[in-house]
């Protein structure tokens, strides 16, 4: 090893070798409806940009133990996708009056190069500065439950929307859709306007259940439609309800809708899996748990499936149908993270956690058989509130205090237990639950240090700690 | 009642509510999270065993330690028996000596009086060196259970603990800050823990680990250059004991003679008790290691063997004195000593070597 070390004291040498040794890891982001992506990164880039010399992320290895050499925002790599506006959103996180970053629909990717110390016994002679490049790419949660559909017929998919729509909350929300449907005749010629109005109305339901606070939401583009499919008659089909067999017409509506389904399944489905999908090394899917405790029972029944049915995305990709069409999925470790986890008081943390953990138990083991690593954390990618405690009723409890969206007065509030296990039905009584919406908080050294967060540290440990 | 309506959320008063400033926080922070019963009782019995088990241990081994009371009768009166003698006697010779000469007499009682001061000062250090063990040992306690367990609002009492205990070190005055800066008010006990460990403790650790690697290396080469059996034994017992107090003045209690015997007795224990998987661990570690270098010498091998011991001996000691318990990846492992050790013989074989060479 000495000759090598010896050689490479000229710089150019040097800058080779570092170069030839660096390293690349894909990050991608995704979650359930509004469950603060872009929040969260927002956060991550800015505490890895203030990561030198910083005391905010103690349980990131390479920071705390004093290695790292410095993060910096570098081009990214892929031209065709759209950039992760960071400038943008870290100004509305940390201007004068701070606001919430607004939403991205749609594929983003940042790049990150990070600069540090090898502690590689074989390397650190070698390359004494390493880098790793961090691509963190954004993207739908709902485009990743589209994958679940490539093993559905149209038929089949369309009972399993029937049979969704049988039981509240979607029974009262798709009537609308379904009194139109259900004056179609699946076996009439098909006609362009007729199914456009089905698929608005059918868009129209779906935005409707993810304002209620649903996540199982297929096909994912009639809600994130992402580039440029606003339009496409691959986005104008919809589910019919109606038993459609013995259909023989070729120009019926049946056939013209299942023609379609079978190009979105083609076209956008496997277009994602193939470009983006198949190519990432670790996966953080964000859920907003807090929110569905707050809607009702049904709301948190469906995201359980959503979140199952994202792991099983992960089966598929490791040994079943897309690894059959792609070859294999890199992925090696996926983080599930309840976001907003300073919605609720510091102690119920752990409960928050055990809480996600047992809403995944089942498919985490399928997750798990194909060999990835799976873990569930609660983390708060930017801390709102502050913990607090108060003497109520002759008894001293924990509670929250922060500034809520609306309005301009702190306050104060225990915003409920969460529980261990997910509670029956009939124990979802009104008023168990009250988890608000809060302000970022307006700091004074925002520029100086990353921004307040919990257990980010730990997560950024998990996705990337091995990589160094 | 006060627990129903606890579970519904709640808004309060603003005035009425106590922030935990997070710098404040270090320092005040000395409530125990509220006790929210949970709906069934069912689900208190579910966990309680687990969290319970640790406690029927302990009691199980301090009722064990008590056992051999009439034997602590005997030795108490012998004592008291001795004692009282002593004192009767030297009464009576004093009295002797006054009678004789008024200014033996005085010469006599002084000299009475200085032994009995000069005992009682070297007592009452042992006592508190016993007393600031007891103490290391409470707060090990307290700190497992703690990092055992999932709670919130514990550590910061519990870690105060341990920084009184150092109120005298400077040395970790510039860490303790830097560990205040870092936690924060949505940190658990255990995360609290594990960052005052790395913080604050690391230090410390670090040149625990100096001494004993130092001292094992001592050991091992005094072992192998040594002919005679007798003096092996007795400088391993000089350097283990050396090491012994060395590693407890370093983590904060500083052992009198009393005191570093009742220390190096708990090391004892300890590593009595060790765990039966450890010790087939470090001696295969042991045996392998030895086995190439006793190709070498058998000497060699020896101080290698004995240089291994006082490691083992040294990390325990570490174990015993640290106050804040080790998380599982800091523990200081005896396979890094021990490539430390038979890196040092190798070096000596091989100066020797050059030098016989050169010669």
């Amino acid at each position: 090893m000495k000759w090598i070390s010896r050689f490479s004291t000229s710089t150019q040498l040097n800058d080779k070798i570092n170069r030839t040794l660096d390293k690349q890891v894909k990050l991608a982001v995704t979650g359930l409806s509004r469950s603060g992506k872009t929040v969260f990164i927002t956060s991550l880039v800015h505490q890895l940009l203030h990561g030198l010399n910083s005391t905010h992320l103690p349980f990131f290895q390479i920071v705390s133990s004093g290695w790292l050499r410095g993060v910096k925002a570098m081009p990214q790599p892929d031209m065709h996708v759209p950039s992760f506006r960071y400038d943008i959103a870290v100004e509305q996180l940390c201007g004068e009056m701070p606001t919430w970053p607004e939403p991205t629909s749609g594929i983003s990717e940042i790049r990150l190069a990070i600069r540090y110390l090898s502690n590689n016994p074989l390397l650190k002679h070698v390359a004494p500065v390493s880098t790793l490049y961090v691509d963190i790419i954004d993207y739908p949660g709902e485009w990743l439950l589209d994958l679940s559909l490539l093993e559905l017929t149209y038929e089949q998919w369309s009972e399993q929307i029937a049979h969704a729509c049988e039981s509240e909350p979607r029974l009262s929300l798709s009537e609308k859709w379904r009194d139109f449907i259900d004056s179609l005749d699946p076996a009439s010629d098909a006609d362009n306007t007729t199914m456009r109005q089905a698929a608005a109305l059918y868009t129209d339901f779906l935005h409707q259940c993810k304002d209620y606070g649903l996540s199982l939401l297929q096909p994912g583009r009639f809600t994130m439609p992402g580039d440029d499919l606003k339009g496409a008659p691959l986005l104008e089909f919809c589910p019919l309800l109606k038993t459609h067999e013995g259909i023989d017409n070729e120009n019926s509506l049946f056939v013209e809708m299942n023609k379609r389904y079978e190009s979105y399944k083609e076209h956008v489905v496997k277009k994602f899996y193939h470009e983006h999908f198949s190519g990432f090394d670790r996966q953080i899917v964000l859920a907003d748990v807090l929110r569905t405790f707050n809607t009702s029972y049904a709301a948190f029944t469906d995201m359980r499936d959503a979140i199952n049915m994202v792991l099983k995305s992960f089966h598929y990709g490791k040994s079943g149908l897309v690894n059959k069409l792609f070859g294999g999925l890199k992925i090696d470790k996926m983080l599930f993270a309840a976001t907003k986890a300073d919605h609720v008081t510091p102690e119920q943390l752990p409960n928050l956690e055990s809480f996600l953990r047992q809403m995944v138990a089942t498919s985490y083991n399928n997750a798990t058989f194909e060999g990835v690593r799976t873990e569930t954390l609660a983390l708060a990618a930017v801390k709102c509130t502050q913990a607090a405690y108060t003497t109520f009723q002759g008894e001293k409890i924990s509670c929250i205090k922060g500034m809520p969206i609306e309005g301009d007065k702190p306050i104060a509030l225990f915003p409920g237990e969460i529980p261990v296990e997910a509670p029956m039905p009939e124990e979802w009584v009104d008023g168990r639950f009250h988890f608000l919406e809060f302000k970022p908080p307006r700091l004074a050294n925002i520029h100086g240090s990353g921004l307040p967060h919990i257990r980010l540290d730990r997560a950024l440990e998990f996705l990337l700690g091995d990589k160094f | 009642m006060s627990t129903t309506t606890l579970k519904m959320p709640h808004y309060f008063d603003l005035e009425k509510v106590e922030t935990i400033a997070e710098e404040e926080a270090s320092l005040t922070l000395d409530y125990s999270p509220p006790v929210i019963l949970p709906d069934d009782a069912e689900m208190e019995t579910n966990n309680r065993p687990a969290a319970n088990e640790p406690d029927l241990v302990a009691q199980i081994g301090s009722q064990s330690r008590r056992t051999s009371s009439p034997l602590l009768w005997l030795l108490g009166s012998l004592g008291v028996l001795l004692v009282l003698m002593l004192v009767v006697d030297a009464y009576h010779f004093i009295a002797q000596q006054y009678a004789s000469s008024f200014f033996l007499g005085t010469l006599f009682l002084g000299l009475t009086f200085a032994i009995t001061g000069a005992v009682l000062t070297l007592t009452w250090r042992a006592y508190k060196n016993i007393q600031a063990l007891r103490t290391v040992s409470a707060l090990q306690k307290e700190g497992q259970d703690l990092m055992v367990s999932d709670g919130y609002g514990g550590a910061m009492p519990y870690l105060n603990k341990v920084v009184e205990f150092y109120h005298q070190r400077s040395d970790i005055k510039g860490c303790l800050e830097r560990f205040y800066v870092t936690v924060n008010d949505s940190h658990h006990d255990r995360e609290v823990c594990a960052l005052f460990s790395t913080h604050v403790m690391k230090d410390m650790d670090r040149q625990a680990y100096r001494v004993v690697t130092q001292r094992s290396q001592e050991t091992a080469l005094m072992v192998m250059i040594s002919q005679i059996a007798l003096l092996d034994a007795i400088l391993t017992l000089w350097r283990n004991v050396r090491m012994i107090r060395d590693v407890a003045t370093l983590y904060g209690g500083r052992p009198g003679f009393l005191g570093s015997m009742s220390l190096i007795g708990s090391v004892l224990q300890n590593l009595i008790y060790a765990g039966a998987s450890e010790v087939v661990a470090d001696g295969v570690a042991e045996i392998m290691g030895s086995s190439m270098l006793s190709v070498m010498s058998t000497q060699a091998a020896q101080g290698l063997g004995s240089g291994v011991l006082t490691a083992r001996l040294g990390l325990h000691a570490i174990q015993i004195c640290r106050p804040l318990p080790f998380t599982k990846e800091e523990k200081p492992r005896l396979k890094d000593i021990r490539k430390e050790i038979v890196s040092s013989l190798k070096g000596v074989f091989q100066s020797k070597e050059a030098k016989s060479q050169t010669a």
